[in-house]
């Protein structure tokens, strides 16, 4: 049985440390100089009150935790050097700091904003040290913080916390009363987190309440959360908003307190380490030259010198081609030999829908432009792309109470001949917009928005998009559009409701081989001449319906891969469609290096390859779904860009190819357009040649000062 | 660019802005009323994501700056 304990007095011996003086007192204990008669130091040593030990479990607890906070070491927190036992009384010998508690130093009108931070700095880095090995301080407060004369913090009594019972003695509150509900509570009463409050265990994310607590104190000169008995400050920490800070406190520390001291713990600071940082920039911030720079020219902008524009006349045929970082406008006449450019148009945005609208007496360009910073934006040039609109609000978005937010613009389309002023816009998230007055103002098409597939939509590759809009032709109340990857939609009410139109398209990546919906199709397009066939260029797979969508057939018949994206109608043989596969969804470029198209003259019986002046070698290319085109004439013009921004057509049906333009970003949509009457009509061969030879012995001679990037 | 108004948040002051400048609302702001994801907007050196959002309560002579964020490719 141990012997009775008697208080400690001066000169005497426990362990190997004589008590020297009296140092200061505690709710734990007294603390003691005392002189470590081995090692010849001075020494502070807490001797344990005889409260806090009322019972063995407590006492291996204080032994526990003592024996893992000695293991910390670290320049701002106060080192435990041994726990020890002598004559009944518990003691911990801890390194003596000399220096003044920060409640002393605090007072009544708080500290000078670099002091507040210069200390901030140091507990916080001493919580990040001591969090890091698994030690929670449970009782940080501005009197367990000693800053010596020099400025060098050090907190004190790591995890040695007693545990407090029902009554609870709160410093800055002179009475002690009951709180109710409050069992086994750690800490001090106004430190307290509220989780800690409310009987829960607390984690290191207490001691950054704690540590707020410790900032508002030092920078306000009292504590955040007061009342005249414990009742009142339980109820202000849990409920209370933060009293305002002085205004000399920038709202940069202010900010750091708010979130140190969030009621919810998720809501703080999650890591002493971030609080650290955040002082220290503030810190930084202060310590910087105060001046504002002089060099304070404004914002930065590029001035884009002499961007090149085409000179369009009527007959010429128009290339549009948006790439991830700006749009390019081609130009050549009916004869498609040689092209002018002009752009790059949006330098730095994503242009993923380009158009031309030449209804009406019109000739308006198109172009969706979009910035992962900035948004996207519809923008419409009347004169070819020298003055673009840049709309002040966003033409396209989503209704504020729809919860959806527009991504980006993947389509632009012209609306039927019969309704020259409609326009239509599939976007991601996968939607569809309406325009009746040719682009003025746009609609969402809430009859798909609101369809009850919607929630089950997953997005493809790249997202969740509405990318081809198909307006049926003759049929005005019919309209299809593809969704990666929900599959095809068609309505026949005018865009009011609308059918998934799946059967017989396969899905690799679902346990379901042929789910109603989910398809991620990459591109469908239909014959104006026969609009109840379409074809189908799937995530894996090829298809033909000739009933509308309602039944589609696999026609992947000899095709080196039936992965791909890209897939052109011949405008006028609706049994010929042009494809350009891909090897696989893993490695998206063309199957051995060998860059070729793939056309159909039989709805898909059979499959030829067409390579003549496209690279078979080495050649890794991808063309996406928008990159492909045809032009309405005779013979037919055949247009794609690849993602390593490289141009290539073919003028005669796809026989023979050629480079036209190179070294493009990635190219993402290529349309074509004929401005106003073509002029080229069919003509015999040999006249033909004869007129080509004639041309170009003009052009020769000419000086052309119209020749521009023509490469 | 300074104004002379009081606003008691940043929304406040950022609807001063649009008032003045009415193409830069819907480039800051989503559809939902939001900051863009890739747009930081810091009132003085505060990122207000950390301060409470367009909530975020402002201090007299306050510097609010908008400013995109390193990202994109």
């Amino acid at each position: 049985m141990p012997a009775q304990r008697r208080t400690p007095v001066i000169g005497q011996v426990l362990g190997h440390y004589r008590i020297v003086s009296k140092i200061g007192e505690g709710g734990m204990g007294v603390v003691y100089r005392a002189q470590d008669e081995i090692l010849h130091r001075d020494v502070a040593l807490k001797v344990l009150a005889e409260s806090t030990l009322v019972n063995k479990s407590a006492r291996d607890h204080l032994l526990h935790e003592a024996r893992a906070s000695s293991a910390l070491s670290h320049p701002n927190i106060c080192t435990i050097h041994e726990v020890g036992e002598s004559s009944g009384a518990l003691y911990i010998v801890m390194e003596l700091v000399e220096g003044k508690s920060l409640s002393a130093l605090i007072g009544s009108a708080g500290l000078p904003v670099e002091s507040v931070l210069r200390y901030g700095v140091q507990i916080a880095g001493a919580l990040a040290h001591s969090h890091g090995r698994s030690i929670v301080h449970r009782d940080l407060k501005s009197s367990n913080v000693v800053v010596t004369p020099e400025g060098l913090v050090k907190v004190l009594d790591f995890g040695l916390a007693r545990r407090l019972p029902r009554e609870v003695l709160g410093e800055a509150t002179q009475t002690v009363a009951p709180l109710e509900g409050a069992v086994g509570l750690t800490g001090t009463l106004p430190y307290m987190a509220p989780e800690v409050l409310r009987g829960e265990e607390g984690d290191h994310r207490s001691d950054l309440w704690a540590l707020g607590v410790v900032l508002y104190e030092a920078a306000a000169g009292q504590l955040p959360f007061r009342g005249r008995t414990s009742f009142e400050v339980s109820a202000a920490i849990l409920r209370e908003l933060l009293p305002p800070l002085p205004s000399r406190i920038p709202p940069s520390l202010w900010a750091i307190i708010q979130r140190c001291l969030a009621k919810e713990p998720a809501q703080r600071y999650q890591r002493a380490s971030e609080v650290h940082a955040a002082l220290e920039a503030v810190q930084s911030a202060a310590i910087a030259n105060p001046e504002p720079p002089t060099d304070q020219r404004g914002p930065r902008t590029t001035v884009l010198r002499g961007i090149p524009h085409i000179h369009v006349k009527s007959g010429d045929v128009l290339l549009l081609v948006g790439t991830a970082k700006g749009a390019f406008l081609l130009r050549s006449t009916a004869e498609r030999s040689s092209w002018e450019v002009g752009g790059p148009y949006f330098h730095g945005h994503a242009v993923y829908a380009m158009a031309y609208d030449g209804r009406n007496g019109r000739h308006r360009l198109w172009a969706s432009t979009h910035s992962l910073l900035w948004g996207t934006f519809l923008r419409s040039s009347d004169d070819f792309g020298k003055i673009w609109t840049n709309p002040l609000r966003a033409d396209i978005k989503f209704p504020a109470d729809s919860g959806a937010s527009l991504k980006n613009i993947w389509q632009v389309c012209l609306g039927r001949p019969e309704e020259p002023d409609v326009l239509y816009c599939g976007v991601e998230p996968a939607a569809l917009f309406e325009s009746r007055d040719a682009g003025e103002t746009w609609s969402l098409v809430r009859g798909l928005f609101d369809h009850p597939h919607r929630p089950r939509w997953m997005p493809g590759n790249g997202g969740l998009c509405l990318h081809t809009i198909l307006p049926h032709p003759a049929k005005n109340e019919r309209m299809y559009v593809a969704i990666s990857a929900a599959g095809v939609y068609r309505t026949d009410d005018g865009g009011s409701t609308w059918r998934a139109r799946n059967r017989g398209i396969a899905v690799t990546f679902m346990p379901e081989k042929y789910p109603e919906f989910g398809q991620c199709v990459h591109k469908i397009a239909l014959h104006p001449a026969r609009p109840e066939r379409l074809f189908l260029q799937n995530h894996w797979g090829l298809y033909r319906s000739d009933d509308g969508a309602e039944t589609w057939q696999d026609i992947a018949n000899g095709v080196p891969s039936d992965f791909g994206f890209a897939m052109v109608m011949h405008p006028h043989d609706p049994d010929c469609v042009y494809i350009l596969p891909v090897e696989s969804d893993e490695f998206r470029c063309a199957p051995d290096g060998r860059l070729r198209v793939y056309r159909t003259r039989n709805a898909g019986a059979s499959w030829e390859p067409l390579m003549r002046g496209l690279p078979q070698k080495g050649a890794y290319e991808t063309v996406l779904r928008d990159a492909m085109t045809a032009d309405a004439l005779d013979p037919l013009g055949l247009y794609f860009g690849t993602r390593s921004g490289q141009l290539y057509a073919s003028t005669d049906e796809g026989k023979t190819w050629k480079k036209i333009l190179e070294g493009l970003p990635s190219v993402v949509c290529v349309k074509t357009a004929v401005v106003g009457e073509p002029r080229v009509t069919r003509k015999p061969k040999a006249a033909r040649d004869a007129a080509v030879a004639s041309f170009r012995a003009k052009r020769s001679t000419q000086k052309s000062k119209k020749r521009r990037g023509r490469l | 660019m300074e104004i002379e108004a009081s606003p008691a948040t940043l929304r406040d002051a950022l609807e001063v802005l649009w008032a003045l400048y009415p193409g830069i609302r819907d480039r800051v702001l989503a559809e939902h009323g939001q900051i863009r994801e890739h747009v930081n907007v810091f009132v003085g050196n505060e990122d207000v994501r950390h301060t409470g959002g367009l909530a975020t309560p402002l201090p007299a002579a306050a510097e609010i700056s908008i400013v995109p964020a390193i990202t994109g490719g």
